[in-house]
């Protein structure tokens, strides 16, 4: 992948979509091949170095699917916070970020709430400017549309769009596909790839769409939904 | 007389038996399809939610950040059994 680069992970269920960028967050490690980040090779000992924990998890992110799992901290200020103490800010600057950020997102009115009682709209929103606050240089978001009303959608294809980070999307949302990248990777059945290129390129394949469970062999169009 | 009717009784008590045994059997059968299922979805949950806070840590974390996360994750899975015993008792 290159810098700038915003690619789509597309697939059927148990594909692999969240494996990969699990794997591309350090999380889980592949057992075959091998994963470079920066030219520097990612495996459980490089993650130990505190040095390089610290720089690649600021700069590498990942938005989980399940927003629920990512908030533990008692308001919505200190779970903004969280990642910005660890990085030894002084509170004058967090403070700062977290109203900037905040705002963007609508979240103003909640700073004092506890974040496990917002909605689960509001939960994505916030995992979001958690970690958008740290000004990361990759950005994996595992289906980020699924909780959003359209609103929200709109934001968030508008603030990727504006930020020109690094991105690796996977969703079920086909629709939103050309928006959200410039680079599409479908996965079939056991995680292989059944094709990497341009989003223009699959959508004009049909026989790709049939292999990849996006469209049956009997329709004409392909399911734009998934769920 | 009698030896005509003992076989009788004797075999109403095996049906009987047979089908308290089960019934006991389904009883439990279906418990542990509830219990080892809902383990199964608990076990995965953990593991997200540790994957989560590793994702997130840059640093060793402070004890207080550590009890505020095992606070939230013990909550979470009390919300989530009220939620489904809810659940269960609404569907019967």
């Amino acid at each position: 992948m290159d810098k700038g680069e915003r690619v789509v992970v597309l697939g059927i269920n148990g594909s692999g979509k969240s494996t990969l960028l699990k794997i591309l967050n350090g999380l889980l490690f592949p057992e075959r091949g091998e994963y470079l980040y920066k030219g520097e090779r990612l495996n459980e000992k490089s993650l130990r170095d505190p040095k390089f924990n610290l720089r690649f998890r600021k700069e590498v992110v990942l938005l989980f699917q399940n927003p629920e799992v990512m908030l533990f901290n008692p308001t919505v200020y200190d779970e903004m916070a969280f990642g910005l103490r660890q990085l030894g800010l002084k509170e004058r600057e967090i403070k700062e970020r977290v109203l900037r950020w905040a705002e963007v997102f609508g979240l103003s009115p909640y700073l004092e709430k506890i974040p496990y009682n917002l909605s689960r709209g509001q939960k994505q929103k916030l995992c979001l400017a958690c970690l958008l606050i740290l000004e990361p240089e990759v950005l994996l978001l595992d289906e980020p549309t699924s909780n959003l009303d359209p609103k929200s959608t709109g934001l968030l294809i508008d603030i990727l769009q504006e930020l020109n980070l690094t991105t690796v999307i996977s969703t079920h949302n086909l629709s939103l596909v050309p928006e959200l990248g410039n680079r599409l990777v479908v996965l079939g059945e056991g995680g292989r790839i059944i094709y990497d290129g341009s989003v223009d390129g699959f959508f004009s394949d049909r026989e790709k769409l049939i292999e990849a469970g996006l469209m049956h062999k009997h329709r004409d169009k392909p399911y734009y939904h998934l769920h | 007389m009698a030896t005509a009717v003992l076989p009788i009784k004797k075999r109403l008590n095996t049906i009987k038996r047979s089908t308290y045994v089960c019934l006991l059997f389904n009883f439990f059968s279906f418990l542990l399809v509830i219990v080892s299922s809902h383990l199964l979805t608990y076990v995965s949950l953990i593991r997200e939610f540790r994957e989560a806070l590793k994702s997130r840590t840059m640093r060793r974390l402070d004890r207080g950040t550590r009890l505020n996360f095992y606070e939230r994750v013990l909550t979470f899975f009390l919300e989530k059994s009220m939620h489904t015993s809810k659940w269960i008792k609404e569907k019967g």
